[in-house]
């Protein structure tokens, strides 16, 4: 004796497993953009001890050591600038490969990569300067918060570049097409969010104080 | 015995079981390997509560010095909520919830394979802590300084990247499940015809996605602190050590409602069937998890209320409230119950347990909302009490009803109902005896965490008391693990549909084949199954009456 | 088909109701522990134990109603037959029933307990007497007399700038004493992790948390002393970390004040003549620097005890060293950096054990032959 009488057609599981049959957004980047706010809530952690610990200190912030300054490097708004037009070329690279534009993709990606990497090597760059100015992670609670801050947010850029490489070398092997580019998809959106996690640091950090 | 015809039949051909098991990605044996790995860390935790109720049974040092006795309480919290508990619930909802919304498996399988292989890994970091210098002796909850290089060893270390590695795999089970439930639905299973399993498990995983990065951001700013010179939340330094609870309890509240939601979803499911009656209010159900799932971020300062550093009103009032929608709960569920027709299986009495406990439990909360009584009452063990009675007498009971309620779908075998009934008495009369007494002796003002008391104190009689019933849990207990020993030897006996259900796990063999579904029925309510036998929501009956498609 | 329901389970549910009741009952004597606080002796306690009382009638009789509704739904609803019940999905009327009354119960609750707190919490401009004390690992020091300074300092040494300190003697901790009937402001520093300041009596506790003064006032009706505790995890030693507070008249109090002044400005006692010295000292709290040390019998002891340690506070009790069999406590306190001498009598011939009250992880063996 069977337990069901009506039947439905098993075409469902295939499509429903590739997230295409359904309408609305496609699973592998809804999945992406889950994790992306799970990312946020990492940095809101951070965020919030910075302005707890900010708030105690009211007019002393930041409590840097006697003769520490902290000033902000022309160099890091140039890696500001960079990172957040590459948001744009990312955005771009994505419309050109949602039209079928492979060649387009993979300039843009290339193009970003290139981006990313400019943007960790001059905060790099800031970090030896600012550590040479005597503020450091162990120095003081602005230092710690910083460096934590920033660090975690360059370890989500250099995350960025390699997934931006690896959609590159797919990209350069021809797999995407304007109806099946998912991954690229997910990769801009993340791409995006580390942008905008910059956009709050370098106001909060560098701006607000 | 009835089953589904299978077509095409799972082919069976050789292949290791080993390889098999460590490779697989089919949702229902990793969730079965969530479960077993849950069921012997519930093991490991158990033994150290009972090592801590032994040292606690009489005034004086037994056998447990105030070193070792601080890393087992440590332990045994961090063990019971982070290897007991939330992977025992991950284990369930990975097994039943694709079933629920007949789904083939979940959206991300080998992600699923991944959070669970991630579970033994910070297990590994955690514990190996006890052989390298011994483990954190902070409380789970780690308050700093106490949780700082200075005062803390190593073990502190690989406590912080323990959980670090396990909110990881929190996050990704939570990201699946979700992506699971938004978009591989049959078809006609609106969200308002979800099993009340399946809303709970997804409001589950919304607060995990929004909770244990928080826990994460502080895990790290402490290791930072340890091993890097930061000053987070070291005051000598300038940080702010009143930050670290902020942050932890961020988490820590979302985190307990973490712990009982998908229970209130397994009772919300075992309640009907066993009444033979709809589960009263599905909608209000709905309403509420939701609001205890938005409510839960905004009480967690509860837990501060002695540091001076909060602003009470705002936090007294919504913990005051965040009782309301689980009181609407406890009152659909008896609604459910009344004038039903009550079948006493051990799932059912798990869940008339947990009824019976969860409300003390949750009761126990009005006091500690009031802040002048939480100023009497915070830090003793009237708040161990409170603790236990919703997580042993709320989640660890909801977790028995659905192993008992369950187990024969996953392993087409019944659970002995007659070993079942003395598991359940010896370990509801454990439990109370365990934990009652402790309102008792907290009000009096016993404190928690500590080694040994005064023998004048007056508080002997009840620890003696509260000790034994933890042994009469730990019989329990072994009274459930010779249950699953002797029934796993045993044959086959359960049909696609035993307890004569209305959910779609039901519709499938037991154990379902690797697709889980040959056919789904229509959907059009709550209980598609239901509809089915019993003609509702437009079917007509499709079976005549007295044809029971169970065993 | 479903198996038949095993009887035990009803009688199971009755045996634990009554089981319950007899737990209830029991614990409603007053003085072993029961289910209502112990009487408190200060007026704040008084609104607490208020409050307690009836949130704990609201509690219980929501208790006795819904148990009462699960256990009647459990006896009354058990299957008869096999026919379906009526499969009522809902009813409007009851889900506002039973969200809004206990919406509006707690709301009761909730303005009472802030009531209660505004009166328990509340500061005086001038309180007659302000306590300092400071939580370490693992002992209390009280200062009494200290300086405005500790509204906000947190790192303080009462030994040093207040009219008097008290450290306490061996494992009990200080007996601090305040004066019934009148405003005492209790400032909480903390040395090291956080400690929590609890009297059981005073139905309330405060956290001591280090980088921050907390405070608060009691007013102590009921003369007598009682028992506290660190409520706040802090270590190895948390188990141990007693006090006790003695409250008394005014003029007892005073008397008492007078005398621990004079206390703490007296010279200490020369070393007894002929004193066999023993110089023992610490660096950490992890244990002395000298663990085997040696006299001979039968004469009496000076006990040298540099404390090396620049954070924390130690001693040197020798156990069963009083001719009467009880230790032989190191007072006072040896601060940070400083040396102190201690006086033990003449012993027997035999092994001692030596160790640090506050710390009594750090021990030692003295052998005298």
């Amino acid at each position: 004796m069977t337990a069901t009488t009506d039947v439905l057609t098993t075409d469902l599981h295939a499509d429903l497993a590739h997230g295409h049959g359904d309408r609305g957004i496609n699973t592998a980047l809804l999945g992406m953009l889950l994790f992306i706010a799970s990312e946020i809530m990492f940095f809101a952690g951070l965020f919030a001890a910075y302005f707890s610990v900010r708030a105690k200190y009211g007019s002393h912030w930041p409590a840097l050591p006697e003769g520490v300054e902290f000033a902000i490097n022309p160099l890091v708004v140039l890696a500001t600038v960079i990172l957040l037009s590459s948001s744009g070329v990312i955005q771009w690279g994505l419309w050109r490969i949602r039209k079928g534009d492979r060649r387009g993709l993979n300039r843009a990606f290339a193009l970003t990569m290139l981006m990313g990497l400019t943007f960790l090597a001059f905060q790099a760059t800031d970090y030896v300067l600012l550590a040479d100015e005597g503020i450091s992670l162990n120095g003081s609670i602005f230092g710690s918060l910083f460096f934590t801050m920033t660090g975690f947010h360059g370890a989500h850029v250099l995350g960025g570049v390699i997934g931006i490489g690896i959609i590159l070398s797919r990209g350069m092997t021809g797999q995407f097409s304007a109806r099946n580019h998912v991954a690229v998809e997910a990769v801009s959106a993340y791409w995006h969010f580390v942008d905008v996690v910059w956009i709050f640091l370098f106001l909060t950090l560098y701006i607000l104080r | 015995m009835a089953t589904t015809a299978l077509s095409p039949r799972a082919g069976a051909y050789p292949r290791s079981r080993v390889y098999e098991w460590l490779t697989t990605t089919d949702h229902k044996k990793i969730g079965i390997m969530y479960i077993t790995s849950a069921y012997i860390f519930f093991l490991i935790g158990g033994l150290m509560a009972l090592a801590i109720r032994t040292e606690l049974a009489a005034p004086g040092t037994q056998f447990l010095d105030p070193d070792i006795f601080n890393q087992a309480f440590t332990m045994h919290g961090t063990t019971m909520v982070f290897f007991f508990v939330m992977p025992m619930l991950a284990g369930f909802a990975n097994y039943i919830v694709p079933l629920q919304i007949g789904a083939a498996d979940m959206a991300f399988p080998r992600i699923n394979a991944l959070s669970f292989w991630i579970i033994p890994v910070s297990a590994l970091l955690l514990f190996s802590s006890f052989a390298l210098g011994g483990a954190a002796a902070g409380g789970w909850t780690s308050y700093t300084p106490l949780s700082e290089a200075k005062y803390a060893g190593t073990g502190q270390d690989l406590w912080l990247a323990g959980l670090l590695l396990n909110g990881v795999s929190s996050i990704l089970g939570a990201i699946n499940i979700l992506a699971t439930i938004f978009k591989l639905r049959a078809p006609g299973l609106t969200m308002l015809r979800l099993p009340i399993f399946v809303w709970t498990v997804l409001v589950t995983s919304v607060l995990l996605i929004f909770a244990v990065p928080v826990l994460a951001s502080g895990l790290v700013m402490l290791f930072i602190d340890r091993n890097y010179g930061g000053a987070f939340f070291d005051p000598a330094a300038g940080g702010d050590t009143v930050l670290w609870q902020h942050v932890f309890w961020f988490f820590g509240h979302p985190e307990v409602y973490i712990l009982i939601l998908p229970a209130f979803g397994i009772i919300s499911e075992v309640l009907p069937v066993f009444s033979r009656k709809p589960l009263f209010g599905y909608k209000a159900f709905v309403v509420a998890t939701v609001s205890i799932g938005i409510l839960g971020f905004g009480v967690w300062a509860h837990h501060m209320f002695t540091t001076g550093a909060v602003f009470l009103p705002f936090f007294s009032i919504t913990t005051f409230f965040i009782s309301v929608p689980t009181g609407v709960k406890m009152f659909n569920w008896i609604a459910t119950m009344w004038r039903g027709k009550l079948r006493f299986t051990t799932a059912m009495l798990f869940a008339v347990g947990f009824l019976a406990s969860f409300l003390i439990g949750g009761l126990d909360g009005a006091f500690s909302a009031s802040t002048p009584i939480d100023f009497a009452i915070q830090d003793t063990y009237w708040i161990v009490s409170h603790l236990h009675y919703v997580l042993f007498g709320g989640s660890a009971f909801g977790i028995m009803a659905a192993t008992y309620y369950w187990f024969p779908k996953m392993t087409g075998r019944f659970l002995d109902e007659r070993l079942g009934k003395v598991h359940f008495a010896i370990m509801f009369v454990g439990a109370h005896l365990t934990f009652f007494p402790m309102h008792l002796l907290g009000i009096s003002g016993m404190p928690r965490r500590i080694q040994d008391y005064a023998p004048n104190a007056g508080w002997q009689d009840l620890n003696l008391l509260a000790t034994i019933g933890s042994y009469l849990i730990g019989i329990g207990i072994l009274v459930l693990l010779w249950n699953m020993f002797v029934t796993l030897r045993g044959p086959r006996t359960a049909g696609d549909d035993p307890w004569d259900a209305n959910t779609l796990e039901w519709a499938t063999t037991s154990p379902p084949p690797s697709y889980n579904f040959d056919r789904l029925p229509e959907i059009r309510s709550e209980r598609p199954l239901f509809d089915l036998k019993h003609g509702g929501a437009g079917h007509a009956p499709a079976l005549a009456p007295g044809e029971g498609s169970g065993r | 088909m479903i198996r038949a329901p095993h009887r035990a389970r009803r009688p199971l549910k009755v045996l634990a109701a009554v089981a319950f009741a007899a737990l209830l009952a029991g614990a409603c004597q007053a003085d072993s522990a029961g289910i209502f606080p112990p009487s408190p002796v200060t007026e704040q306690g008084v609104l607490t134990q208020d409050l307690y009382r009836f949130v704990f009638a609201i509690a219980t009789a929501i208790f006795l109603f819904v148990e009462g509704l699960i256990v009647w739904a459990v006896l009354r609803y058990r299957r008869r037959d096999d026919r379906l019940p009526v499969q009522t999905h809902g009813n409007r009327i009851a889900e506002a029933a039973w969200t809004v009354i206990p919406a509006l119960i707690v709301i009761v609750l909730f303005v009472l307990s802030m009531q209660a707190q505004g009166k328990i919490e509340a500061r005086s401009a001038a309180p007659d007497v302000v306590v300092d004390v400071v939580g370490f690992q693992w002992q209390w020091t009280i200062g009494y007399g200290c300086p405005d300074s500790y509204d906000s300092a947190s790192n303080v040494q009462p030994g040093q700038d207040c009219d008097f300190a008290l450290t306490g003697a061996g494992t009990q901790g200080p007996d601090l004493h305040v004066p019934t009937g009148q405003t005492v402001r209790f400032r909480l520093h903390a040395a090291d992790v956080i400690h929590a300041f609890y009297v059981p009596r005073f139905l309330y506790k405060k956290d001591i948390i280090p980088g921050r003064v907390n405070s608060f006032e009691v007013v102590v009706e009921q003369p007598g002393t009682y028992a506290g505790q660190c409520a706040e995890l802090c270590g190895l030693g948390h188990a141990g970390m007693f006090l006790s507070l003695t409250a008394e008249d005014r003029g007892t109090y005073d008397a008492w004040y007078a005398a621990q002044v004079e206390g703490a400005r007296a010279t200490p006692a020369p070393t007894q003549v002929g004193a066999y010295e023993i110089h023992i000292s610490a660096t950490t709290a992890a244990a002395f620097d000298q663990t085997e040390v040696s006299a001979p019998a039968d004469t009496p002891l000076a006990i040298v005890f540099e404390n090396k340690d620049l954070t924390v506070q130690h001693n040197v009790t020798v156990l069963k060293a009083n001719p009467d069999g009880s230790d032989a406590i190191g007072q006072p306190f040896a601060q940070p950096g400083t040396t102190v001498t201690y006086q033990v009598p003449a012993l027997k011939a035999g092994t001692y054990t030596y160790i640090c009250t506050i710390h009594p992880n750090m021990t030692g063996t003295l052998t005298v032959q």
